[in-house]
C-alpha cells in the first residue's frame, strides 16, 4: 500500500517507486513541487515530493490504492532534546573525522619522509654554500636559494611546514588536522528512523483534511472522478484559468484536449467570463468544457468553442 | 485623462447604450420606433413573439442582421421560446445544410449551466434531428453591436486539430 502524508490539507508522496505507480498504473500525475538537491535555486525542473491535488488524493483512498496519513507533527517540548541529540551527533562526527584527519595526514607524512630529509639535506648544502661566498656574490646567492624553496614547496605541500618547523617527529600537534568548516554532513533522504504515522480519514474534516465537506471540493471530486473513470489523465489548470486540465493520456506524450471548469448546475455564469475562457481556449488549441454534477450521479458536459462564421 | 473622461458624460452615449443593452434586460429607454428597423418585417415579427422586452428582440434582429447581411447565411427564421424565455434563430448558412440554432444574448447577461442544457434540448427539438449531438451557437452581443459566436456542444468535442503543429 502506498502511503501519502497529508499536512495542512497538502497530500504529498514522498516515495519515487509510488510516484511512479502513480502515473503507470493508476494514471494520477501530481505536481513534484520539490528542488533538487543540486539546482536548490531553479523552478522549472522540480524533485520530490509529488504534490497531490486534494481530489487526486481523496479518489486513491476511496479506491484503496493509498492510505492517507496525518505527518506526525514535532513535540515542542522535545525541540531542545532533539537539537540537543544532534549536536552530539555532529560532536561525534567531528572527532571521528579529526581522527581520521590526522591518521591520513600521518600517512602522508610517512609517505613523503625521504623526500623531506632530502629536501632538507639540500637546503642545508646550500646554506653552507652562500655562507662560504656571502661576501662576493650574496645577491644571486639568495635567489637560488628561494628558487629552490619555492620548487620544493610545488613538490610536496607538507615541506614547506616540516622546513618551518623543527625536523622532530610530532609536528604535526600544533595544527588542526580538520577545520570545523571541512566536517563531512550527511544530508538523509529518507526518514532515518520509522515514525508512527496516523491514518486520516478523507471523510471527516480536520486540521489536516480541510476539505471534506466543502462544496467546492465536493463539487470539483464529483467531476475529477467522473472524468478520470473515463480514462482522462487530469492535471491541475491554473495557469489556464480552469479547474482541470484534461489529456488523453500522460502529459508528457500528450497536449491537454479540454479546459475543464466545475460549475454547480444553477450557479449562474456570466457570459464574460464564458467568453475570456472560450477565447483562450480556442487560442491555445483547447476546447472548453462547462462540467456540471446531475442529481443522478451523472455528470453533464458542454464543449464551448469559438465559431467561426465567415 | 481617463478620470477626467470618466466623469464626463461621454458624448454618443445617450443612443445605443442606454438602451436595454446596457441595463442587461432591464426597463429600457430607446426604442427603434423612429429608426428604419421598427419597420423592418424581421423585427415585426420578432416583436410578435411577445418575449422578452425591446432590448431582448433589438439584439435578436442585430443578430439576424449580422446572420444575413454580413455572414451571407441562405436562411434565417425567428423562434420563440416560451417555456425559457427566449428568442432564437433557426437558420441555415449554406442551402441544403442542416438547420442550426442561434441564440442572441447580451453581454452582460449570465447563463447557469442547466440553463446551457434547458437550451440544447430545446435547440434540438427546434432543429428536428435527434440523431445530430446537441448545438447551439450563442451569439454574444456587445453594446457597439459587436457580435462573438461561441458554438456549445454537448458531450466533449475534440479542439480543431487543422492548426495544430507537430513537433519536430
Amino acid at each position: 500500500m502506498l502511503v501519502v502524508e497529508v499536512e495542512n490539507g497538502r497530500s504529498l508522496v514522498w516515495g519515487a517507486e509510488a510516484v511512479q505507480a502513480l502515473r503507470e498504473r493508476l494514471g494520477v500525475g501530481g505536481r513534484t513541487v520539490g528542488a533538487l538537491p543540486r539546482g536548490p535555486r531553479q523552478n522549472s525542473r522540480l524533485g520530490l515530493p509529488l504534490l497531490l491535488m486534494p481530489e487526486e488524493a481523496r479518489l486513491l483512498a476511496e479506491i484503496g490504492a493509498v492510505t492517507l496519513v496525518s505527518v506526525p507533527r514535532p513535540d515542542p517540548a522535545r525541540h531542545g532534546l532533539a537539537l540537543a541529540s544532534f549536536k552530539r551527533q555532529q560532536e561525534q562526527s567531528f572527532q571521528e573525522q579529526s581522527a581520521l584527519a590526522a591518521e591520513a595526514r600521518e600517512t602522508r607524512r610517512q609517505e613523503l619522509l625521504e623526500k623531506i630529509s632530502e629536501g632538507q639535506a639540500a637546503k642545508k648544502q646550500k646554506l653552507e654554500q652562500n655562507s662560504g661566498s656571502c661576501e662576493s656574490q650574496q645577491a644571486p646567492g639568495s635567489q637560488v636559494a628561494e628558487g629552490n624553496e619555492t620548487g620544493d614547496s610545488q613538490a610536496s605541500g607538507e615541506q614547506e611546514e616540516a622546513v618551518s618547523s623543527s625536523p622532530q617527529p610530532g609536528l604535526s600537534d600544533g595544527v588542526d588536522p580538520l577545520p570545523r568548516s571541512a566536517l563531512l554532513v550527511q544530508l538523509a533522504t529518507a526518514r532515518p528512523r520509522p515514525v508512527k504515522a496516523k491514518p486520516l480519514d478523507w471523510r471527516v474534516q480536520s486540521k489536516d483534511w480541510p476539505h471534506a465537506g466543502r462544496p467546492a471540493h465536493e463539487l470539483r471530486y464529483r467531476i475529477y472522478k467522473d472524468l478520470w473513470e473515463r480514462g482522462f489523465f487530469l492535471s491541475a489548470a491554473g495557469k489556464f484559468g480552469g479547474d482541470f486540465l484534461v489529456y488523453p493520456g500522460d502529459p508528457l506524450r500528450f497536449h491537454a484536449h479540454y479546459i475543464a471548469q466545475c460549475w454547480a448546475p444553477d450557479d449562474p455564469i456570466p457570459l464574460q467570463d464564458l467568453v475570456s475562457a472560450g477565447r483562450l481556449g480556442t487560442s491555445v488549441r483547447k476546447t472548453l468544457l462547462l462540467c456540471s454534477p446531475h442529481g443522478n450521479g451523472m455528470v453533464a458536459y458542454t464543449s464551448l468553442q469559438w465559431a467561426s462564421l465567415q | 485623462m481617463e478620470e477626467s473622461g470618466d466623469s464626463e458624460p461621454t458624448p454618443g452615449c445617450s443612443g445605443l447604450d442606454s438602451g436595454g443593452v446596457r441595463d442587461g434586460g432591464g426597463a429600457h429607454k430607446w426604442t427603434p420606433a423612429d429608426a428604419w428597423m421598427s419597420t423592418h418585417p424581421k423585427y415585426l415579427e420578432m416583436m410578435e413573439l411577445n418575449i422578452g422586452d425591446a432590448s431582448q428582440v433589438y439584439i435578436a434582429f442585430l443578430v439576424y442582421l449580422d446572420l444575413m447581411e454580413s455572414k451571407s447565411w441562405y436562411e434565417v427564421n425567428c423562434v420563440g421560446l416560451p417555456e425559457l424565455q427566449l428568442i432564437c434563430l433557426v437558420g441555415t448558412e449554406i442551402e441544403g445544410e442542416g438547420l442550426q440554432t442561434v441564440l442572441p444574448t447580451p453581454i452582460s447577461a449570465s447563463l447557469s449551466h442547466q440553463r446551457i442544457r434547458d437550451i440544447l434540448k430545446a435547440s434540438q427539438k427546434l432543429r428536428g434531428n435527434p440523431d445530430l449531438p446537441m448545438s447551439f451557437t450563442l451569439a454574444i452581443v456587445e453594446s457597439d453591436s459587436t457580435i462573438v459566436y461561441y458554438k456549445l456542444t454537448d458531450g466533449f468535442m475534440l479542439p480543431d486539430p487543422q492548426n495544430i503543429t507537430l513537433r519536430r
